[in-house]
């Protein structure tokens, strides 16, 4: 089941073309990461695709159809340029903004008691926002973003402002969302905190599609013919290796064209060396945003 | 409609939390009642001697608290008829003696011709044109009351010739029924416009202030994709429009309360309570004029990065609604004139103008009627206009706001 469909829209503002050709689909209950690099147009796509701006060209399909009044009530969203009224209290403005997606106020209060618990804000809810620290305002923003029970969740940089224990409590929350079938898209340029939690990916950069798979599939294929070993003694020589380079203890070896990992196993077994640990040697996505943001 | 509901609550909420708000709405209002009334308490008493000497059998009271002396050279008057603050004299020169001596402050001579001429005249050492010692009515009622033999009666009538009762006619929203001229009629169609005034202008500057603290605290995108911008404008619209209606009938029931409760205390005669069709009109006006204004404060408000590129086109925006106000507070006194008539019809300032015209009790039901359709017509085409501005291009850009830029985004270009 795909939860949104993005094909071919693009969006501009005057002369500025900020998508030229923007294609994905999330599949429900994934988490999927949207990146590209700052002004690559994720957010013009966001708001394309939740009909805050009308696109130029191209289709999208949220939740089964077009978008429309009634699936506002069915998405939960924080944006990037997000915020909560300064001067209401917290647990006020929590409340108002969970009935404008329909909730009732009653439900509502119920519902947020939890919540400000699992973030250490129960205590803080009679304090004006503006009261509050950064990284409070940032814990309930994130509270306002789910606390209507949206099927379809999407976030732009919510571990902005969080320490890593907040971040792991956030990250937790979108795992066990996910868990309950939640759609997640999320949006960061924390590309451990994408290889921890999301399956799947886009990379926009300039308004156009550069990366789009399974996240395995991409670091594959951006692997650049290399394997990973450590082993018990010295490296022996090995034929088919251009590059050898040591890190922390293990190999990296680049491989010629004709040799297979296969090979360099075979090699080092023959050779009766102790090999600890033999793997692929795949680059990690922040290797890989940098390569493929800065060759485009 | 529930979230046009939350809208409306919050934004009554955070409205209500405005110190400034509740200050001139409500607090304001009260205290000037508190004080019209305790000012009217404190000076009842005077008014109360002043009403009885107007009023009495006797002689009019006398003018000033020194004495004041006459000389009746046509023989009119008798002695024992003095006011006890008038002091006949046999002649001037005995007049001029007790005037030397400091024991009038001056005396009239009533010439012998007066039956024919009606001359008198008046000496005194300290005259001044501003002064408002110098009061002939004692003498004036003693001669009066000569001259119709000494019919005091007729002479109390002839002093207040006609009880003046003026009443609507039935399908004309006439002047209020009133028993004589008093300073609440007269400066009241420059209270109700000073009041709609206030009413339409305040609820207005708090919108385009809540539509930019929106874009200050970071919120409208957010709220953009949970509400529709049309909800979001009718719901701080109605919102801020029930505050103004309610502030306009909190300062109306203060006018109407002095007006009717103030009585004697305030000088305000019998009979003076401002009718409730005024109020009534004034609510219509205001719905009318807020409609119009309302939504023009809240396109720019729409539009504005911040509050300081409000200011000039908030202004030119305002400008009828203050020609309206500037002319009715300088020129009430002449409520039908031409000028009057159609500034009062034109829909951008018939909601202060007109209300001033019907409580000077000068504008006819037509025209009141007409008044009322147009503006709700013109703030129909106004809201359609201003819709244009509610979009997330503009809610979520912090483009400079300018005459020009504002004008052109109404006009769709």
């Amino acid at each position: 089941m795909v939860a949104v469909e993005l094909s071919h829209i693009a969006k501009a503002f005057g002369a500025v073309q900020a998508v030229s050709d923007v294609s994905f689909t999330v599949n429900q209950g994934e988490i999927f990461g949207l990146l590209g690099p700052n002004g690559s147009g994720k957010t013009t796509s966001i708001r394309v695709m939740l009909d805050i701006f009308k696109g130029d060209a191209g289709k999208v399909s949220v939740l089964g159809g077009p978008m429309n009044e009634a699936k506002k009530n069915r998405i939960g969203y924080m944006p990037e340029e997000r915020g909560l009224y300064q001067d209401m209290r917290l647990e006020e403005c929590l409340i108002y903004l969970t009935t404008l997606k329909g909730i009732s106020k009653a439900e509502a209060q119920r519902r947020l008691q939890p919540y400000l618990e699992r973030f250490d804000l129960a205590e803080h809810k009679t304090k004006k926002i503006k009261e509050l620290s950064k990284g409070m305002q940032q814990k309930a923003q994130i509270i306002s973003t789910v606390l209507h029970q949206p099927e379809l969740l999407l976030v732009d940089e919510p571990f902005s402002g969080l320490d890593p224990v907040n971040s792991q409590l956030a990250r937790q929350l979108f795992l066990d969302l996910q868990k309950q079938g939640v759609t997640i898209l999320m949006s960061t340029h924390q590309m451990h905190q994408v290889e921890e939690m999301c399956h799947r990916i886009v990379l926009i950069h300039r308004g156009r599609n550069v990366l789009y798979g399974n996240l395995t599939d991409i670091r594959r294929e951006h692997s650049g013919h290399a394997v990973r070993v450590r082993l018990t003694g010295e490296l022996p020589p090995l034929a088919g290796v251009l590059n050898r380079s040591e890190e922390n203890g293990s190999w990296q070896l680049l491989l010629d064209e004709r040799t297979t990992p296969q090979d360099i196993l075979h090699q080092l077994v023959g050779s009766g060396a102790a090999v600890e640990q033999f793997e692929i040697a795949l680059p990690s996505l922040d290797e890989i945003f940098i390569r493929v943001v800065g060759k485009e | 409609m529930s979230k046009i509901l939350s809208i409306m609550r919050a934004e009554m909420r955070t409205t209500l939390r405005r110190k400034s708000f509740v200050i001139v709405a409500f607090v304001v209002p009260l205290i000037m009642a508190v004080v019209a009334l305790a000012f009217g308490l404190l000076q009842g008493t005077s008014f109360s001697q002043n009403l009885s000497g107007l009023t009495g059998s006797s002689a009019p009271a006398a003018p000033s608290a020194e004495k004041t002396g006459y000389v009746d050279q046509a023989g009119l008057t008798t002695s024992t008829a003095a006011d006890a603050a008038l002091l006949r004299f046999a002649d001037p020169a005995a007049a001029q003696a007790a005037l030397d001596a400091n024991e009038i402050a001056g005396y009239y001579v009533v010439s012998a011709t007066y039956a024919q001429t009606g001359q008198v005249d008046y000496y005194t050492r300290d005259f001044s044109v501003i002064s408002d010692d110098l009061d002939p009515g004692a003498l004036t009622a003693q001669l009066d009351v000569a001259l119709l033999g000494d019919d005091q009666t007729l002479a109390a009538t002839l002093q207040q010739p006609f009880d003046l009762q003026v009443n609507a006619l039935p399908g004309r929203d006439a002047a209020p029924t009133v028993t004589e001229k008093s300073w609440i009629s007269e400066m009241l169609p420059l209270f109700v416009t000073i009041i709609l005034y206030m009413a339409l202008m305040i609820p207005g500057s708090i919108l385009i202030n809540a539509l930019i603290d929106e874009k200050k605290n970071r919120v409208m995108e957010l709220l953009m994709t949970s509400v529709t911008p049309r909800q979001m404008v009718i719901g701080k619209m109605a919102a801020l429009g029930l505050l103004g209606l309610l502030q306009t009938a909190l300062w109306l029931g203060v006018l109407w309360a002095v007006s009717r409760f103030g009585g004697n205390a305030l000088s305000i005669p019998p009979g003076s309570a401002l009718p409730l069709s005024l109020l009534a009109w004034a609510l219509v006006y205001f719905l009318g004029g807020y409609a119009i204004y309302g939504a023009q404060f809240a396109g720019i408000g729409a539009l504005a990065p911040d509050i300081n590129q409000t200011k000039t086109v908030t202004w030119i925006v305002m400008m009828p609604i203050l020609v309206g106000y500037i002319y009715m507070t300088s020129m009430f006194n002449d409520p039908n004139a031409p000028a009057a008539v159609a500034l009062s019809l034109f829909p951008l300032t018939s909601p202060i103008v007109m209300i001033g015209r019907i409580a000077a009790g000068a504008a006819p039901l037509w025209q009141a009627v007409l008044a009322a359709v147009l503006q709700f017509v013109t703030a129909y085409g106004v809201i359609l206009l201003t819709a244009r501005l509610f979009k997330a291009q503009h809610l979520l850009t912090g483009q400079p706001l300018s005459i020009k830029s504002y004008y052109r985004v109404l006009v769709g270009r």
